[in-house]
């Protein structure tokens, strides 16, 4: 065997025996633990963020990003990249969305609770690569606080939007809103008029049933 | 002799200059942290693996590269070195204080390795032999010529980015990759 074929042999020996693919369920441990890391340090981040920050941090976004959590590490089961799954979580999103929404103010009172739809936005360009319609909404109740337990969109065709995120909350005129992604799905185009339905609150951490039903469009 | 990486080619310079820019978003972009999340998990995976640690240690110490990543995210300064020797400098410093906690980790897991043979069972026993005996080669070489060869062939960083990993400058990278293949390159012709 030649010094060259020998040089060759070394290396291709070395670059064939030094592939290693990440099994499945490795990748998944992984995921999670840096999934896991990111809502930590957006949490340590949010807390340590100036008083004029736009999004406060209350037990309602610490609720919201668990929530978060919990539905993105549900994903990762069912496949989908971190990027993917933490497109929802973006700030410069939630920012662009606040910028560009699209104001709506419509309210509807059920058993004494408020709900009011402020604003909502598509994200036609998207800064990434899921599109997402986003919904700022506020409730106020006769007594204690509420907040959204379920809610659901379909366009005017009836295709569902999935997933809705809670992702942090504004001031909206002194009301704090909160605001929910939910995810366009791939390859569908959209339209409107488009229907929220909030179909129950969280009343004291109990499930309040209700209706609240809105019809809305955006550009 | 500079060699050729045989897996993954160097980042080109223009990735780089994203990659820069996600790392500087990354500090307040959760999602330009998992962008980089997404290219660099395998590479960090496949060189920890290639390094020696078994499967599951492998995985352990690859999430613990991205959790230092992201907190010290602040810390890593856009530059010509880019930032894949940064991250995987950090995968190193993992390992190695992996090491320090327990048990010597084995240099190559010869039960893993195995594991990931060939589709046919003369295929399997033609690579298991092989890995046997670059096992037993490599197990010879010096833990800094088997860092600089982890990664290159299985990683794929060029010298000046191994360099950076493991602070020696490029020519002397160069002369380390040079005697690791020229001891293997010496002890397969003995073997022979």
């Amino acid at each position: 065997m030649t010094t060259d074929n020998i040089d060759r042999d070394v290396e291709a020996t070395l670059a064939r025996h030094f592939v290693f693919d990440v099994p499945s369920d490795a990748r998944r441990s992984i995921d999670r633990r840096v999934q896991a890391a990111l809502s930590a340090e957006e949490r340590y981040r949010a807390r340590a963020a100036s008083p004029r920050r736009r999004f406060a941090l209350t037990p309602r976004l610490l609720a919201g990003l668990g929530v978060a959590a919990i539905l993105l590490a549900s994903t990762a089961l069912a496949g989908g990249t971190l990027f993917d799954r933490l497109v929802a979580g973006a700030p410069i999103l939630e920012q662009r969305a606040w910028q560009d929404a699209t104001d709506i103010s419509l309210s509807v009172t059920d058993r004494g609770y408020t709900v009011t739809l402020e604003w909502a936005h598509i994200d036609r360009e998207p800064l990434l690569d899921q599109e997402h319609l986003w919904v700022a909404v506020s409730v106020i109740a006769d007594q204690g606080a509420a907040d959204i337990w379920e809610m659901h969109v379909t366009d005017a065709n009836g295709v569902a939007l999935s997933g809705h995120v809670g992702l942090g909350t504004g001031d909206i005129g002194g009301t704090t809103a909160s605001l929910y992604a939910f995810i366009i799905p791939e390859g569908i185009a959209i339209s409107g008029p488009f229907t929220l339905e909030v179909t129950a609150l969280e009343v004291a951490g109990e499930k309040t049933p209700g209706t609240w039903h809105f019809t809305f469009d955006v550009p | 002799m500079e060699v050729t990486p045989a897996l993954a080619a160097p980042l080109p310079a223009r990735e780089l200059v994203g990659e820069d820019r996600l790392a500087v978003d990354a500090r307040e972009d959760p999602a330009a942290f998992a962008a980089l999340y997404e290219h660099h998990v395998e590479r960090v995976f496949r060189y920890l693996r290639a390094r020696g640690a078994p499967e599951e240690l492998a995985a352990d110490l690859t999430a613990t590269t991205f959790e230092r990543a992201l907190v010290h995210i602040d810390r890593y300064r856009p530059g010509p070195a880019g930032f894949a020797p940064w991250l995987l400098r950090i995968a190193r410093n993992a390992y190695i204080d992996a090491g320090r906690r327990s048990r010597p980790i084995a240099h190559l897991h010869e039960a893993d390795l195995l594991a990931a043979d060939g589709p046919s069972l003369e295929d399997a026993a033609i690579a298991s032999e092989e890995r046997r005996r670059l096992i037993a080669l490599l197990a010879e070489l010096p833990d800094i010529q088997r860092d600089a060869l982890a990664l290159r062939f299985a990683v794929g960083l060029s010298s000046r980015e191994i360099g950076d990993v493991i602070g020696k400058s490029e020519d002397a990278t160069k002369k380390l990759l040079t005697r690791a293949l020229a001891a293997l390159r010496e002890s397969i012709r003995h073997d022979d």
